[in-house]
């Protein structure tokens, strides 16, 4: 984000935004203006996740990382 | 007005963070940071085995900063830490971080987990189609979590790229991190030798 915006002449460029995933119109005026995006709108992993988030745990406890 | 309250000032530094799904190559990332230079915050109780001969790097408190054990962190600056991806959301927003974000083929890491949790004795009780489509969808949403997150700044590694040649990943992490590495060093990590879960051996 922060080198996009450090870019002169650059207001918005879609170059680099592979790794934003979910990118939204509403991310696109804190793009333009090097702003961190709004997170007002978006859950914790844990809780987006869904009904798989337990078998993701469980695959990780198994593993020993949780 | 901190010595007065009795609390402790943040780190000046941020706090480099290893992170991704495990077997995704965070070990060896995290081998290189110590290599280079780094000082890695780990309480060595997982030891070497032969999942990961060079060590896992880990420390216990990481699993537990879900449970509120984060006093640690503290003390982390400048610093390097592995914490896999699910636990990425307990990290407290009061410190900085820099996180080095290790991605591997799906099939690989799947692969290697397998292996693992064979060595471990353990069995899944989900198949590893419906795993790799959790998987899929954690890193769906953890990605748009990261680039959120105003104390986080993230670059993402690609272990099968960096396992063919490592020096230029290693000069990007330390323009990435801003600190001083020893990048031949740390090029001389990543092994083919280790690179034993490939899709084609299973």
């Amino acid at each position: 984000m922060r080198s996009i915006a450090k870019k002169i002449g650059v207001t918005f460029a879609n170059r680099d935004l592979r790794d934003f995933g979910a990118i939204s119109f509403r991310d696109i005026p804190f793009l333009a203006i090097g702003k961190h995006l709004d997170q007002s709108h978006i859950k914790p992993p844990s809780k987006a996740s869904g009904d798989g988030q337990k078998d993701l745990e469980d695959r990780l406890k198994g593993l020993g990382y949780l | 007005m901190n010595k007065l309250f009795g609390k402790k000032p943040a780190p000046q530094k941020p706090i480099i963070v290893v992170s991704g799904l495990p077997r995704s190559g965070t070990s060896m990332m995290m081998k290189m940071m110590a290599e280079g230079g780094l000082s890695v915050v780990t309480d060595e109780l997982r030891s070497a085995d032969e999942d990961n001969p060079n060590g896992y790097y880990e420390l216990e408190a990481v699993k537990q900063m879900s449970a509120g054990n984060v006093a640690w962190l503290s003390d982390a600056g400048g610093k390097v830490v592995k914490v896999i991806s699910a636990l990425l959301e307990h990290l407290p927003s009061e410190f900085s971080y820099k996180i080095i974000f290790m991605e591997r083929e799906i099939k690989e890491i799947l692969a290697s987990q397998q292996k693992m949790l064979k060595h471990r004795s353990e069995s899944s009780q989900v198949d590893d189609a419906e795993i790799e489509a959790q998987f899929k969808k954690h890193l769906s949403v953890i990605k748009p979590w990261l680039v959120r997150q105003p104390n986080m700044e993230v670059m993402y590694v690609s272990y099968n790229d960096m396992i063919r040649d490592a020096a230029p990943f290693s000069q990007k992490i330390r323009e990435f991190l801003g600190v001083p590495l020893d990048v031949s060093q740390m090029a001389r990590i990543p092994s083919r030798d280790l690179y034993r879960n490939r899709k084609v051996n299973g």
